[in-house]
């Protein structure tokens, strides 16, 4: 496999808590190395590698060191090791990296690439949107028994409510306490509309189990130990979907949340050159490319061809998109006390009618 | 070494320059106050404009500000910092203190405000809201932030929360450029707008005097005649005045022109009289007729030489009466010179001259032009007086008059030849004596000139009596 030629770098530090994680993939330089990228990343290292790989091919003289931490830990850690900072921070939680910029921990960046952007994708040039991933509903079709599938909220909550006792406990959604993203998209959407509630109240009644991966998630789904995974972000529901055909990836009509996996170069950087060298060759053409071709991401550019692009996202479904803009009504999600209100709400829902085998299934 | 610095003559510039240079100070500094004052007023207005955010954001938070079980519960709500988002590339900072400044939520290294301050700000009015606003740095930046209070109370509770909000000044300061600029744009068209007014204004307002100099220009040289041009009532003045100027040089042309041509015949009539009698004289062969003839010639030549005399002193005097100014002159001691002058030749023409006068007669008057006038009636006096008579000369002076009188015994003049005795060259018809017909009239110059008036009147038994009267108030 491909993959396995780059993975030379080791499991560096697995301590008892799995959140405390960090895996270092070392990747040498192709050429004589004359400087070393360091990369701080919440994303999957198999979801990005293809771009490291092109961009090393580009500039062989570069070392890259990338970190993978789970998005929280990536912000914590950020904040414990200050002032020593990565050259980069890229992450799919918008919320924590906004904050860290707010903060005044980035610095300010501005090239042709990063202009290109558009306005709710970059935020005082310091922090740049790089892909566009819609949370989605995945169904498992085959428990549905030529019914059709259900296009928003408002049908997936009846079809829970008819279907019963055949989803109780087969429905599946992310552990907002301890994924990111799931924080980052139930909150937006709890702040957004008031269906949350609704959808809330179903889920704990049909006994929801809770995952803290995507992978884990769609690997149940597939199994058909579950049928319903909500929120799951759409990059990874299609590529699973494209496995197994009995996935059906919808993007729900009523609206569809966008997140944006985001990147920015600390202030501190001991080598932005490299860091921003980077950060073009992600938000050009051809990087953008291969986050559609290669690693099924969804390139942030309109002008990216591919199933798996912007414009193709935009054209084919019927679906608003709302993407979560970059702007400070992020910070109301890192707040501390907004948070504990949030997770007050949702372990209410989830204690009390706690089903056995409900438990989230921990495999970071 | 010493630099002379040479300071522009201002009083040389032209007008157009002079005009030019001080409304454009002016405008400039109008300008440059409507530049302060727009900046300052940008700057009111975006401060203000951003404060409301501020304070908008703050009051929707401290709606969702409650106790739960006791506890100040801050349930933020993401509308405030979408208010804030209105400013898009500001960062926020906020946090929010229970009673005894507790920490509930938010940057817990906020900078306080000015301790006075808020605990007296607005709180006369008894409102549940207080509020303040505040400058300071904060993580390297400037920040602006608003310190709200909000009373809260519930049955067994009461204390005052505090919510703080900061928000760097990028936005502010780009609306307060902006504003400030559309001002300084406006101000700078005001500013061109007005300088080109007036610089037409000014343009229009010296053309009439471009027209009237294209006018004097045009003119040849002895073209006098008045102007007559269609000006503002400022530079009509000036184009009276020139009209003044060019008639009265033109009565002076004629004057000249006249006094020329007369003096010309009266010196070619004698001079050609002259020639036939000498030529007479040649021919003649009996010695005793050509002694009678020679000796007529020396009259002649005598008439002719007083005659140019005359024209002579009276050219003089008339560029004296011209040029120089009068001086306080004593009169008394003039006359008498005058009289001690002519007492010889008088005597030897057997007339007698008198003189009686008062002292210390003092007057502002032209000393040349007098000493001509007293010269010539006395002269003329002993002309016309007979041997053994007498000529009584007369100055006396009282508050407002100084008068002169001359009085002789010789024929007099007719009534009727009075008034022409002044004209230039007028001999009286039976007149014998020599003369150039000059005198008199010179006199009546001299006299005019000081505003005094020349009367002539008999003396009894017979003779003139010449009387010239100052006005002691109207002499010059």
């Amino acid at each position: 496999m491909r993959l396995s030629r780059l993975l030379t770098g080791l499991l560096l530090s697995a301590t008892a808590a799995a959140l405390q994680a960090e895996t270092l993939w070392a990747l040498p330089a192709k050429g004589t190395q004359a400087s070393v990228l360091q990369i701080h990343g919440g994303a999957d290292f198999v979801a990005i590698a293809p771009v490291l790989e092109a961009y090393q091919r580009k500039y062989p003289s570069i070392r890259v060191n990338y970190h993978e931490f789970g998005t929280r830990e990536l912000y914590n850690r950020f904040l414990a090791d200050l002032p020593k900072t990565p050259d980069l921070v890229m992450s799919s939680a918008m919320d924590l990296q906004f904050k860290l910029v707010n903060d005044g921990y980035a610095q300010p960046y501005r090239s042709a690439e990063t202009q290109a952007l558009p306005d709710w994708a970059r935020w005082r040039n310091e922090i740049f949107g790089i892909t566009y991933e819609p949370a989605v509903m995945v169904i498992n079709s085959g428990f549905l028994d030529n019914e059709t599938l259900p296009s928003s909220r408002a049908e997936l909550i009846d079809l829970i409510r008819r279907k019963g006792d055949q989803v109780r406990g087969r429905i599946g959604t992310f552990d907002i306490e301890t994924v990111g993203i799931g924080y980052l998209v139930w909150s937006h959407d709890n702040l957004r509309t008031a269906s949350n509630g609704r959808l809330l109240e179903s889920f704990s009644l049909h006994d929801t189990q809770l995952f803290s991966s995507s992978a884990a998630m769609l690997q149940q789904l597939a199994l058909g130990n579950i049928v319903i995974a909500y929120n799951v972000l759409g990059s990874y529901a299609h590529a699973w979907a494209r496995k197994y055909p009995v996935l059906s990836v919808v993007l729900p009509s009523d609206y569809t949340t966008v997140i944006m996996r985001s990147a920015f170069i600390p202030r501190a950087s001991g080598n932005a050159p490299d860091a921003q060298r980077f950060l073009d060759f992600m938000l050009s053409l051809q990087g953008q490319q291969i986050l559609a071709d290669k690693s099924s991401l969804y390139p942030i550019r309109d002008d990216v061809s591919g199933e798996t692009s912007a414009q193709n996202l935009r054209l084919s479904y019927s679906s608003p998109l709302r993407p979560i803009p970059l702007g400070v009504s992020l910070l109301v999600q890192t707040d501390a006390m907004k948070r504990s209100l949030i997770l007050e709400e949702w372990r209410r829902a989830f204690e009390a009618p706690r089903g056995p085998g409900a438990s989230a299934a921990d495999d970071q | 070494m010493w630099l002379k610095i040479r300071r522009p003559d201002v009083s040389r510039w032209s007008i157009r320059r002079k005009l030019l240079c001080m409304t454009s100070v002016l405008l400039i500094a109008v300008s440059l106050l409507g530049v302060r004052a727009s900046q300052t007023y940008a700057q009111r207005s975006a401060q203000l404009s951003y404060d409301r955010l501020l304070t908008g954001a703050a009051l929707q938070i401290a709606e969702q500000i409650a106790l739960r079980h006791g506890k100040v519960v801050a349930d933020l709500p993401r509308a405030a910092f979408e208010t804030l988002a209105l400013a898009p590339d500001d960062r926020v900072y906020y946090r929010i203190l229970g009673p005894d400044d507790e920490h509930i939520t938010g940057y817990d290294d906020l900078p306080s405000a000015p301790a006075t301050r808020v605990r007296h700000a607005g709180s006369a009015d008894g409102d549940t809201f207080r509020k303040v606003f505040f400058d300071a740095r904060y993580r390297g930046e400037a920040v602006r932030f608003v310190v709200l209070e909000r009373l809260l109370t519930e049955t067994d509770f009461s204390g005052y929360i505090q919510i703080q909000i900061g928000q760097t000044t990028l936005a502010r300061t780009s609306l307060a450029d902006e504003i400030s600029l559309r001002a300084l744009q406006l101000i700078g068209l005001l500013f061109m707008v007005a300088l080109l007014l007036v610089s037409l204004g000014i343009w229009m307002t010296l053309r009439p005097l471009e027209r009237l100099n294209s006018a004097l220009a045009r003119r040849s040289s002895v073209d006098l005649s008045p102007l007559d041009l269609a000006v503002p009532r400022e530079i009509s003045k000036l184009v009276r005045t020139i009209n003044h100027f060019m008639q009265q040089l033109g009565g002076t042309l004629d004057g000249l022109q006249r006094f020329t041509s007369e003096a010309a015949h009266q010196i070619r009539t004698p001079l050609a009289g002259l020639r036939s009698q000498a030529q007479n004289a040649l021919d003649e062969e009996d010695a005793g007729l050509r002694q009678r003839q020679l000796n007529r010639v020396l009259e002649s030549a005598d008439r002719l030489s007083d005659t140019v005399n005359q024209l002579l002193s009276q050219a003089v005097l008339a560029h004296r009466l011209r040029s120089q100014q009068t001086e306080p002159v004593a009169l008394d001691q003039l006359v008498r010179e005058q009289c001690r002058q002519l007492a010889l030749p008088a005597l030897e023409q057997g007339v007698e001259l008198a003189y009686d006068g008062d002292d210390a007669v003092l007057l502002q008057a032209n000393a040349f032009a007098l000493r001509q006038m007293v010269q010539n009636i006395l002269e003329n006096a002993i002309r016309y007086s007979n041997p053994g008579s007498e000529v009584q000369v007369r100055l006396e002076q009282d508050e407002s008059y100084i008068s002169l009188s001359v009085a002789d015994q010789g024929p007099g003049i007719p009534d009727a030849e009075k008034p022409l005795v002044f004209e230039r060259f007028y001999r009286s018809p039976n007149n014998v004596r020599t003369g150039s017909g000059l005198g008199l009239a010179i006199a009546k110059d001299v006299a005019s000139y000081h505003r005094a008036s020349l009367k002539l009147t008999d003396n009894q038994p017979a003779g003139l009596v010449v009387t010239v009267r100052f006005h002691r108030r109207r002499v010059l």
